[in-house]
């Protein structure tokens, strides 16, 4: 096939976007004032962006004031909009050090472990596939985020997990969820192993450690060579071949995925798993692929080419060979990163190019990758010599003043200047952040039941939760802000006419704004009879800032002909600005 | 030598370079570039429907008993075969009104798939192109290529989206995006259930909705109020709010939303029932939708097929896409065309409804199922003048493999030819290719070069003679 087959996917970076969108989501936001003197360095990180920026003279936006780094972090840490209560308390905090203390407090909260334990079931598209040990999965990336266990640790139980049933040893959730079905109709042995396409699964478990712990999409050479394919698309894998895929799938060649069998019938969502299979076999035949054509199973790591050791599990040894290797911390700082800040130092988070990382090496007539490379390996680099800790990472990026930038642009912006993390990006708010908000907003939490057949606790929050549950109107409500079965690999939440209709229609919203319930609203009308003070609180807890004066009158006079319909009136029109629905 | 050495080279179709149509300026942000395709395929659109309606039977229904009847030892004892006046065998058990208004659907029972995964059928479906990972991100689903070629058609007072989709949620793929195309054509997926609490707002709801408006729309001013000193542009950000405000006030999007009892009745309480009845609606009510994908899922049986007993089987899902569809029919026959006076919404509406494979012939399998079938299974196709009681094509005698291709070329027509079909019908042309997409690949709207090789991309004309 012609080599333009296989173009560069996205000729328009993902920063421009991000700019271009940040752009318009702050426009109707107070100008920012730009900002005077160098800026301070708080960590390494500061020094690699406004080295950079100063050298090549871009201005850049000041610090985010108070009340816009609140609302930022502690929706980034934890998910959620800060209560009028806490942005009184941290606007009032004189402390010299109060910005980083609230990232430490956020830090230990139980919501922090809760976002980023949905965070990473949503990268590892833990749905119903995952089967009976979802929920225990989702209950150890808890624990694990909550203890602050290195993440180096918890990698390697997942690739090397070896349960006698995955409804018991939590770690195997990812191997159950990649599982690929046989072909349906064929006939079956008494252990219904090849209800299971064992060799399909040892691929798309390899992809998967590929992309989400290395940042590497080795999806295409699982069908092809790179040679005359990815010749516009990627240098370094243009140079791998297919049987480099074959060795590094067949680190998982011996491994055996046995269905639980209950009254006679393989129950697909359970299994044992354990490394006594027949090896990789290089000449089976596919059911998502181009037919394999033979050639050496033996494992080998795809980056290095290093083998197992004499004696050395085969996967035990990929989990210490990915997890030692350096592209697994900047990978991990990137997507981190990326989380964060907006844009990834490299975009997407899944395709590096490693023969495009360092300036001294970049081959002739392509662009280097990441944006910031020195700032990328100091990342990884510091990742590693901190234990593997994610807090750790998301603390020392959330403390930088790089991250701390206003969204707000002093002047002209341009796009151009968008690679240099001139400005903090805005992001819509992910549909669990979006119902997440409303229920804090208004103080009437829904009403979720953990557990496969929704038999466990109850809890208020969508985030909370290890997949999505929500049903009937809820549900259409998620999906139309883009909340997904995880089917497919997760996507930036983007707008359509259909949010809106769904904020205006929606019971959803509708029913959360009354005066009732106990709601904020309803307790903000009984405590305080005077209204400039309900429509006060009701940007505070809706949008965490206080009204201009023309904005109180504007909501007072709603208030007029009817108090109650009309407070209800302006929560709505809160909930459904754009301060409201992006984070930025 | 094969039959595929015969046809020119994608790179000979590519390497032609294209002959530059007028580029069709959609977005003023990128301009979308459309050429005629080089391989000297000359579509002809026919332009005879104003609208379509892609009825999805998701999962796969087994042909074997529906709509290509072959008797083997797991036909069920009790659908009672008859024959039509149309000379097509028909389970009249499974299918009584549908059987009523089969004198108006066209059959074509040769269609082939590459495909035998639902998620990549399924996606196949949506898209008219096998899936390619590597170009997924970009590729729009039909009905957002739909949008954006009609939307020069729109009409001032056109306030309802182009497209909209019914359940495609609770497909493998889901509802898929608007790809390179313009975010303002994006997803319009309703459950029909909760559309029907949601949409129709009564007087009341609209009264408060435009009092809520109001504080909205007054606050979004203030803020406008203080950027004004800072000469700031801000109408650039793509607000869909104002869109959606519109639409929710026009008279006629609440009025699509309510159905009588006797429509529940007729076409069924279920989920395709009322998709299939608000479909109607929507059609009916003339302000800018044209094209409808109603996704009825669940068909996939590997076990207990026509077991009565088990929860979930072909009995119970033939009992809600019957009426719906029967209903659907029926209706759009006798409503007036909104169009063209002496003419009704049937005239003007192509109805496909198909699988996205069909399932084992033969025998059961060893758990009273069928299992996927690629190689042979058909699609139905009704109005827009179509002629009703046709069949093209067959499948041998166990309903295995393709007998007879049943059109004007040598090999089974596929999805891309149903796709080529539905643009035909609504005078699209679909030999284009736009350019400009962000991977700088061409984007065929039909694309010749299939799964296996180059493949014919004409659409089926003979369900029209």
């Amino acid at each position: 096939m012609p080599a333009e087959v296989h173009a560069p996917l996205f000729n328009a970076p993902a920063v421009n976007r991000a700019g271009q969108l940040t752009e318009r989501v702050t426009a109707g936001l107070p100008q920012a004032s730009a900002p005077q003197g160098r800026m301070p360095r708080a960590n390494f990180i500061d020094e690699h962006i406004f080295s950079r920026i100063e050298r090549e003279n871009i201005p850049h936006a000041p610090l985010a004031d108070d009340r816009e780094f609140l609302r930022r972090v502690r929706l980034d840490l934890t998910g959620r909009i800060p209560s009028p209560a806490e942005t009184r308390e941290f606007l009032a905090d004189t402390a010299p050090n109060k910005r980083a203390k609230l990232i430490d407090r956020l830090l230990d909260s139980p919501e922090y472990s809760d976002k980023w334990s949905y965070f990473f079931l949503d990268m590892i598209r833990a749905n119903g596939k995952m089967g009976r040990g979802v929920d225990l999965f989702h209950m150890m990336v808890k624990d694990s985020l909550a203890a602050n266990r290195p993440y180096d640790d918890m990698v390697r139980s997942i690739i090397a997990a070896s349960p006698k049933s995955s409804y018991t040893v939590s770690a195997a959730g990812p191997i159950v969820r990649e599982h690929v079905e046989g072909k349906p109709g064929e006939e079956i042995d008494n252990r219904q192993l090849n209800k299971v396409h064992q060799m399909d699964t040892h691929d798309e478990l390899a992809i998967l450690y590929g992309k989400l712990f290395l940042g590497i999409n080795l999806a295409c050479i699982s069908c092809h060579d790179g040679k005359r394919h990815l010749e516009k698309v990627n240098v370094y894998l243009t140079g791998k071949k297919r049987t480099e895929f074959f060795h590094m799938a067949a680190f998982m060649g011996r491994t055996r995925y046995v269905p639980q069998i209950e009254k006679r019938e393989a129950v697909m969502g359970h299994f044992m798993v354990d490394d006594y299979g027949p090896g990789y076999n290089t000449k089976a035949d596919s059911m998502l692929r181009i037919k394999r054509f033979g050639g050496p199973s033996d494992p080998a790591f795809v980056l290095t080419g290093e083998t197992p050791k004499a004696g050395e599990m085969p996967r035990d040894a990929l989990a210490r060979m990915l997890t030692s290797h350096p592209q697994f911390t900047r990978a991990t700082a990137n997507l981190y990163w990326a989380r964060l800040m907006g844009v990834g130092i490299v975009e997407p988070f899944d395709e590096f190019d490693l023969a495009r990382q360092d300036p001294k090496t970049l081959p002739a007539g392509w662009d280097l990758q990441p944006s910031h490379p020195e700032l990328l390996n100091a990342l990884g680099a510091w990742f590693q010599k901190n234990n593997y800790s994610i807090a750790g990472l998301l603390r020392v990026i959330c403390n930088s003043n790089a991250y701390q930038l206003s969204a707000r642009f002093p002047g002209e912006w341009r796009e151009s200047y968008a690679e240099f993390y001139a400005r903090k990006f805005a992001r819509m708010l992910t549909a669990e952040d979006v119902h997440d908000a409303i229920a804090s907003a208004t103080d009437r939490p829904g009403n979720f039941k953990m557990g496969r057949r929704g038999t466990g606790e109850t809890v208020g929050m969508a985030m909370q939760l290890s997949m999505p549950r929500a049903s009937g109107e809820l549900k259409s409500f998620m999906q139309a802000f883009g909340q997904s079965n995880r089917g497919t690999p997760p996507r930036a939440p983007s707008p359509s006419p259909l949010q809106p209709i769904m904020m205006m229609c929606s019971e959803v919203v509708n029913d959360r704004v009354l005066a009732a319930k106990d709601s904020r609203l309803e307790r903000f009308l009984g405590a305080y009879q005077d209204d400039a003070k309900v429509v006060d609180e009701l940007f505070m807890a809706s949008i965490a800032r206080m009204p201009s004066a023309a904005e109180r009158a504007l909501a007072m006079s709603a208030m007029k002909a009817n108090r109650v319909e009309g407070a209800q009136n302006v929560q709505w029109a809160l909930l459904n600005l754009v301060e409201f629905l992006y984070n930025f | 030598m094969k039959v595929s050495d015969l046809f020119p080279s994608r790179r000979d179709l590519l390497g032609l370079g294209g002959r530059g149509l007028a580029a069709a300026s959609l977005d003023h942000l990128r301009p979308l570039s459309v050429y005629a395709a080089s391989s000297g395929f000359k579509a002809r659109p026919r332009g005879n429907a104003r609208n379509v309606i892609f009825y999805e039977i998701s999962g796969a229904i087994s042909h074997l008993e529906t709509f290509d009847f072959k008797e083997s030892a797991g036909t069920p004892k009790d659908i009672d075969i008859r024959k039509l006046s149309t000379g097509v065998y028909f389970p009249h058990a499974l299918f009584p009104r549908l059987e009523k208004v089969m004198d108006r659907v066209a059959i074509v029972r040769s269609f082939v798939s590459d495909e035998e995964v639902h998620f990549r059928g399924q996606y196949y479906i949506q898209t008219g192109r096998p899936m390619n990972v590597a170009f997924a991100r970009e590729t729009p689903a039909l009905g957002w290529v739909i949008a954006s070629e009609l939307e020069p058609r729109r009409r001032e007072t056109d306030t309802f989206p182009s497209y909209v989709s019914f359940s495609l949620e609770t497909n493998q793929v889901g509802a898929l995006a608007t790809g390179f195309l313009p975010p303002r054509y994006s997803v319009f997926d309703l459950n029909p259930e909760q559309a029907l609490k949601g949409m129709a707002l009564d007087q009341k709801a609209v009264a408060l909705l435009e009092e809520r408006w109001r504080v909205l729309a007054g606050l979004r001013d203030l803020e406008r109020e203080r950027m004004k000193s800072f000469g700031r542009d801000i109408s650039a950000f793509a607000d869909f709010s104002t869109t959606a405000k519109r639409l929710l006030t026009d008279q006629r999007w609440p009025t699509a939303f309510q159905l009588t009892g006797e429509d529940r009745k007729r076409y069924g309480n279920s989920g395709p029932g009322l998709s299939c009845a608000l479909a109607r609606n929507l059609l009916k009510q003339d302000a800018g939708t044209h094209y409808i994908h109603v996704c009825q899922h669940g068909w996939d049986h590997h076990r207990k097929i026509w077991d009565h007993a088990a929860a979930d089987n072909h009995y119970k899902l033939i009992a809600d896409a019957d009426p719906a569809l029967a209903s659907l029919i029926e209706d759009l026959a006798v409503a007036p065309s909104p169009a063209t006076p002496g003419k009704t919404l049937l005239d003007e509406t192509l109805v496909v409804f198909m699988s996205e494979f069909g399932r084992t012939p033969g025998p059961l399998n060893h758990i009273a199922g069928r299992d996927h079938h690629k190689h042979v299974f058909p699609a139905m196709f009704a109005g827009a003048g179509v002629k009703g009681g046709t069949v093209l094509g067959a499948s041998d005698k166990d309903g295995n493999r393709c007998a007879e291709a049943g059109w004007h070329k040598m090999e089974q027509p596929r999805i891309e030819n149903v796709v080529a079909t539905i643009y035909s019908a609504l005078g699209i042309d679909w030999s284009k290719e736009l350019r400009n997409t962000p991977s700088g690949r061409a984007y065929a709207y039909v694309d010749p070069l299939g799964a296996g090789g180059v493949i014919p991309i004409d659409d089926v004309t003979g369900i029209y003679r």
